[in-house]
């Protein structure tokens, strides 16, 4: 057991792409009630063109904030000519859910079409690696864990101190509310799904830096920022942060002592264990259901 | 023969006359039987994907996974000599177990976890099944043998097979339809509809959840049985979330909550495939598009659009709201209800409750008793916590730790939402709160199904279901609006038929939040004879309404509360001459009007 704390060092490090996505899940939730698993699709997509982009010359660093735009303005299409035209029909949580799932569909036949399946490389922010606790670290894991730190402090803030962030909490807790008092709930479904999508592509960006470009780059990430999710709750943006976090850690600490072969099944039985015993979100959110 | 059996025999004959066609007599050509097996697994997945999300709305992309229970229990026991009829039994067990568990987890929650928690069951299945080789055979995949039958000679040819599919599938159409049309498939669509109005008829939506889940991937795991003997071959792939996905596609594209969809949708992801051999990216477009196409333009699928527009076409859409109204009876009333709600025979106490929001006291130290056969009417000015009091006693809001509720002896804070109705504690909702998929008719049927128990108890003659719900629906004048579902209905029907929920489930002690609003005149005199009946037939009545007049003249007992405060309590004399309330209510000490008829006088000397 002596290598813990190096393999709770880099479960913390993968887990900042998880809590990226459970965070982009539920900032999009909470202000539209979509589920939305095209979520890590979108982000893909984008860092598919952005990485062409790259190749015709642009820097990399630049390359960055160009996915997170693309990404976002993506998100903003999808809950424009997808979402908001179902309107608030009888069973619309479910049929938008079900939407998105075609959503991705389509992108991954997008990709295939524009890209080929074959991974493609995909250059990294910076180069080299770091002794922590005995492990290698990647320099470019490690700026993905700060960058994901510095986009949740801002993500925080947006939410806490600006105008903005207040009104779309006023329309996450009460949208008929919100309405009466002039908040223009379209800009607030624009807003939250151009966060959301722009967040999600950060973690595609490094996720892709990390090994290679392919279409099914955030399946399993995602995977495991749903189940962060789970810990937190659908509705708590800090519980998702914190779950996604949690989740990388239980993942590699799992993967290293009790079985590498049977990663995504040791998940899964934490998200039932998690279902099993917690009475209203282990995180404390509520038991909050908006349907 | 009733039509529902005529189509149920006629489902059989077909499937047993294609079972014919594609099995050993070598009728039809070696493609037309793959074709026929591939329709029928597709359809037994597709059905059993379909039937959870229609009847439940939980979106499953993990029932490859059940499929892969299937698939890999045939391959496996075929080789020991088990005969299928035992793969058959065995792998329904199995799967209704797992998904049962599972079920319980996440149907405590919303049902939005089910499409999470059934994304992680399909990842976690394809790793299971890439890494447990001595049962899979790993990424390789692995052989199937000929399936062994009790009812043939010799083991059948992996071609003929397709009769095996049909079979399941003819089997699994039989279950799904009966499933939809039963109590079981009401109760999910209740569920599924008002979570919350469902508990207070005593289901439980966590345990309904988990039973249809099972049910489900029970079905799901026959399309394994059918794809494993007509393959010959399983390979993961077919197990994969890609193929969870496709059939969430076959749900969309047929029909949501339809079998006939299910054959449609089962069609359209066989023949995709089929037509865009090599292209597999073309497939994807087709199937991304047409979901997205499908439920923008048709909402809930093909089949269903296509019957909404037959509906139309007949002219049934439009419910005839100029109904000649009787002259409203109160003997009548009093009768119905005495036939169907027994008196009560504890008293209901309710002692020091307080209920927090975060910082908030919605309600703080309330204390007061319902005495068997009395009414309390509860008032106060808006936000005073009236709702909030409703909401304790049905379970929905937890209040603080101090407080205590009984019902005779029975601790009723001790007890889930569904316990209270079993004591005979019924509600009605401000709002309704029908379900939405449900007609008139079939909400009362289901209700008065599940209020049987304590009918029985209290020795109750009028019973069966459907007497019952006929009862219910002659008596409240629902006749003309019985086969409509509630958003097709006037508001003030739907109120009505809201009392005829807790009717037809037979409580004893009923709150009621605002019954009055909402109702015109007519609805509000015949709302008045039912409440007149309940007192006279010994039930416990609870009533907050803003139609202060009305409760002052029902009520032996009014409680005022004032911010969750209680101002005060008495007989509704007492209340009507109490300067305090009058403040609360009105800012000043008006009096209030004692009854329509008298308003006129009182109003002048006011």
């Amino acid at each position: 057991m002596g290598d813990l704390p190096a393999v709770i060092v880099s479960g913390i490090v993968s887990g900042s792409a998880y809590a990226l996505l459970a965070l982009g899940i539920v900032i999009i939730f909470r202000s539209t009630d979509t589920v939305n698993f095209a979520i890590g699709d979108i982000g893909t997509l984008a860092v598919f063109m952005t990485a062409t982009m790259i190749a015709a010359g642009l820097p990399i660093w630049l390359g960055l904030i160009a996915a997170i735009i693309t990404a976002g303005i993506l998100g903003i299409i999808t809950e424009r000519t997808l979402i908001r035209p179902l309107g608030h029909s009888r069973n619309y949580v479910f049929i938008a859910l079900v939407v998105t799932i075609g959503l991705g569909l389509l992108i991954h036949a997008g990709i295939f079409v524009g890209w080929g399946t074959r991974p493609q490389a995909f250059p990294v922010l910076i180069e080299g690696t770091v002794k922590l606790f005995g492990i290698a670290l990647t320099w470019n894991k490690i700026l993905a864990a700060g960058i994901a730190a510095v986009a949740m402090i801002a993500i925080a803030w947006f939410f806490k101190k600006t105008p903005f962030g207040i009104a779309m909490r006023a329309t996450a807790d009460d949208p008929v509310a919100a309405r009466m008092v002039g908040i223009d709930s379209g800009r607030v479904a624009a807003i939250a799904w151009f966060l959301g999508c722009g967040i999600a592509a950060i973690a595609s960006f490094f996720l892709a830096a990390d090994t290679s470009l392919n279409p099914n780059l955030t399946l399993s990430p995602l995977f495991r920022a749903f189940a962060g999710v789970f810990l937190g709750g659908l509705t708590s943006m800090a519980g998702a942060v914190i779950g996604g976090f949690t989740i990388g850690v239980l993942d590699n600490v799992a993967g290293r002592y009790i079985s590498a072969s049977y990663r995504d099944t040791m998940v899964f039985a934490i998200i039932v264990l998690v279902l099993f015993i917690r009475p209203a979100g282990v995180l404390g959110a509520g038991r909050k259901e908006r349907v | 023969m009733s039509p529902a059996n005529m189509r149920r025999l006629g489902i059989v004959i077909a499937g047993l006359a294609l079972a014919i066609v594609v099995g050993p007599y070598r009728m039809v050509g070696d493609y037309v039987q793959f074709i026929v097996a591939a329709l029928s697994f597709y359809f037994i997945a597709v059905l059993s994907v379909n039937m959870l999300a229609g009847l439940c709305g939980i979106w499953s992309l993990g029932h490859t996974a059940y499929m892969a229970i299937g698939a890999y229990m045939a391959a496996n026991l075929t080789k020991m000599g088990v005969p299928v009829e035992v793969i058959v039994l065995a792998s329904i067990a199995l799967s209704f177990v797992v998904g049962y568990i599972l079920g319980l987890s996440a149907g405590r929650f919303s049902v939005l976890y089910f499409g999470l928690l059934t994304m992680a069951l399909a990842l976690a299945g394809t790793e299971i099944i890439g890494h447990w080789t001595a049962v899979t055979g790993g990424d390789d995949g692995m052989k199937v043998g000929k399936a062994i039958t009790l009812f043939w000679p010799q083991p059948i040819e992996t071609k003929n097979a397709a009769m095996i599919c049909v079979i399941l599938a003819t089997l699994a159409y039989l279950v799904g339809e009966a499933v939809s049309n039963s109590q079981l498939g009401r109760r999910w669509l209740a569920v599924k509809g008002q979570r919350i109005a469902s508990m207070s008829i005593g289901l439980k939506p966590h345990v309904e959840n988990a039973t249809a889940f099972g049910m489900s991937s029970a079905i799901a795991s026959l399309a394994g049985i059918g794809m494993a003997f007509s393959m010959a071959y399983i390979d993961p792939v077919a197990f994969s979330l890609d193929s969870g996905v496709t059939l969430i596609v076959g749900t969309v594209v047929g029909g949501i909550g339809s079998t006939l969809g299910a054959v449609v949708g089962s069609a359209f992801i066989t023949a995709v495939p089929e037509l865009a051999r090599d292209a597999q990216a073309v497939a994807n477009f087709v199937y991304g598009g047409a979901m997205i196409a499908v439920l923008l333009f048709l909402g809930e699928g093909i089949v269903p659009a296509i019957r909404r527009r037959i509906r139309h076409w007949k002219g049934r859409d439009r419910v005839n709201t100029n109904v000649p109204r009787q002259a409203v009876d109160a003997q009548a009333m009093a009768r119905l209800v005495s036939e169907l709600m027994p008196p009560a025979r504890h008293t209901l106490s309710l002692n020091a409750v307080s209920v927090q929001f975060s910082g908030l006291k919605a309600l703080d130290d309330v204390t007061f008793d319902i005495a068997p056969g009395t009414a309390v009417g509860l008032i106060g000015p808006n936000g005073a916590g009236k709702t909030s009091l409703l909401n304790v006693l049905s379970g929905f809001y937890k209040p603080l730790a101090t407080t205590t509720v009984k019902l005779g002896d029975a601790d009723i804070l001790a007890l889930p939402p569904s316990g209270r109705a079993a004591l005979g504690m019924g509600r009605t909702f401000q709002h309704a709160e029908l379900f939405p998929e449900l007609t008139i008719r079939q909400m009362l049927l289901t209700v008065a199904a599940l209020g049987r128990p304590l009918r029985r108890a209290n020795q109750i003659a009028l019973n069966e279901p459907e007497a019952v719900a006929e009862r219910i629906i002659g008596g409240l004048g629902l006749a003309p609006y019985a086969d409509y579902m509630p958003s097709e209905l006037p508001f003030g029907v739907q109120k009505v038929a809201d009392i005829g929920r807790v009717l037809a489930i037979g409580a004893s002690v009923v709150s009621m939040d605002e019954p009055f609003s909402g109702l015109d005149e007519h609805e509000r005199s015949e709302l008045r004879a039912i409440l007149r009946g309940m007192r006279s037939a010994g039930v416990s009545i609870l009533i907050i309404d803003h139609a202060v007049q009305e409760v002052l003249s029902l009520a032996d007992k009014v409680v005022v509360l004032d911010f969750g405060k209680m101002l005060a309590t008495g007989e509704p004399d007492s209340i009507r001459r109490n300067p305090e309330v009058m403040k609360a209510y009105f800012g000043s000490s008006h009096h209030v009007e004692p009854s329509p008829e008298t308003s006129a006088k009182e109003s002048a000397n006011g």
